[in-house]
């Protein structure tokens, strides 16, 4: 980042500014679930038709990510202090081509750094048509990937690299291989949701991007202010990870309505959905005096005091 | 010299060529070369500048294969008609001053149109202008 801040300062900037964009695809499959990935593109192709790489964050560990090649623009980004934030217009040229970078069909040596994933054709290593790629995703209009969260980075072309016969380079110096994961020299990146599609042709499809923050009918974070009663799937999350519906951490025995008596089985195990009735079940009675924090879902503060 | 402004017509093309053919063109190939450059103009005649993007090299090429061999002309002209909308490798020199040896380096461009004259019965003459591209060999 120093380095950034160094190189932007000069008035002859002797590089080349790059825009790189990370995906969050998201799409509903086949069988109904909600699945996500992440796809990399940059609008642009190394003179020697290498696709570019640079490291990314991906959950807290730092990855190499490959940058295919592909028509992509992204206009309007702007910050205001006043007003509505700025809602970006990110261009794409041929949205197939986002989803053969992750489908199992598209039969290209994926990650080789080689550009061969940048085309859309039949014939030679390209096996798979558009239709069967997008089928396979479950794909089917650009409407099925709103939602996806659009990373904007922007860098120097002298912080990224190139992957030569499997070993990583930076791109001007093409001679010293780079051994682990570099941290990423970039400028703060931008992120955006996919909110809707502006415009479509037969060249490209525009989608407006939104804050995260702008996104109509989401609410921040996410929860009903709701006094006395909690919300909460009663022992939501007392299974297991995959399964985790609500905040509700109780796993212990049945309770009544009554609160009062534990049944012997869960036959009649319910929850009164009240501050009294997660206490009978945390703290072992609803008078007693405890540390243990409540795992309730309502917010008690926010009633009215008489 | 004549190679270092040249492209090959393969004969795989089935245009009729039994071999391949390697075409140069004429003199006076011209590039027209524009860089793309993000440009912040601040007050008193100073800017601050930087590249846009992986290749800020824009060129367009204006060749000529004037007075040629009907057949030959005829051959070229169906090579771009093929190739329209299709990249190709056209090799150029990029020696230098004091060079050891004479070197070329190789751009790949296309062909959006050209201009075919029948000079007379037997010579052709073609004018096309070559937009340089950064993808992949078609």
């Amino acid at each position: 980042m120093t380095d950034l801040i160094d190189t932007v300062q000069e008035l002859e900037i002797d590089d080349a500014y790059l825009e790189l964009f990370d995906i969050n695809l998201r799409w509903v499959n086949s069988d109904g679930d909600l699945v996500s990935d992440i796809i990399h593109l940059v609008d642009g192709l190394d003179n020697d038709n290498l696709n570019l790489w640079m490291p990314y964050d991906n959950s807290g560990s730092l990855e190499w990510a490959e940058y295919i090649a592909c028509p992509i623009a992204i206009e309007g980004v702007a910050l205001t202090s006043t007003g509505a934030p700025a809602r970006p217009t990110l261009s794409i040229a041929n949205v197939v081509s986002l989803a053969r970078t992750i489908s199992s069909s598209d039969g290209v040596s994926y990650g080789d750094g080689d550009s061969d994933e940048t085309n859309f054709s039949t014939g030679g290593s390209y096996n798979a048509d558009a239709k069967t790629v997008l089928a396979e995703l479950n794909i089917s209009k650009n409407e099925d990937i709103l939602g996806s969260i659009v990373n904007h980075r922007k860098t120097l072309r002298k912080n990224t690299y190139v992957k030569i016969s499997g070993s990583y380079y930076t791109y001007s110096d093409r001679s010293t291989t780079i051994t682990g994961v570099p941290a990423p020299k970039e400028f703060p990146s931008g992120r955006f949701v996919l909110d809707r599609v502006s415009a479509e042709n037969n060249l490209v499809v525009q989608y407006e991007l939104a804050s995260p923050f702008d996104v109509q009918g989401l609410k921040i974070p996410n929860r009903y202010v709701i006094g006395k009663y909690c919300p909460w799937d009663y022992r939501g999350a007392a299974g297991t990870t995959d399964s985790i519906k609500s905040g509700c951490t109780w796993n212990g025995g049945g309770y009544t309505i009554d609160n009062d008596s534990v049944s012997a089985n869960s036959a009649g195990d319910v929850c009164a959905k009240t501050v009294q009735a997660c206490k009978v079940r945390f703290h072992g009675a609803e008078d007693a005096d405890s540390d243990i924090p409540l795992p309730f879902g309502g917010f008690p503060g926010s009633r009215k005091f008489k | 010299m004549s190679t270092q402004y040249s492209f090959t017509i393969p004969s795989s093309l089935n245009l009729g060529n039994t071999n391949n053919e390697s075409i140069s063109t004429d003199r006076g190939l011209s590039r027209q070369v524009s860089f793309s450059i993000l440009k912040a103009s601040f007050g008193d005649g100073y800017s601050q500048r930087a590249r846009d993007g992986i290749n800020s090299k824009k060129e367009a090429i204006s060749a000529s294969f004037n007075n040629r061999h009907y057949k030959e002309g005829n051959l070229i002209a169906k090579f771009l008609d093929n190739r329209q909308g299709l990249n190709f490798d056209l090799t150029v020199t990029n020696t230098v001053t004091n060079a050891a040896a004479e070197t070329t380096e190789i751009i790949r461009v296309t062909c959006e149109g050209y201009n075919l004259v029948y000079v007379n019965d037997t010579t052709v003459s073609i004018q096309a202008t070559l937009n340089r591209v950064y993808e992949p060999l078609a």
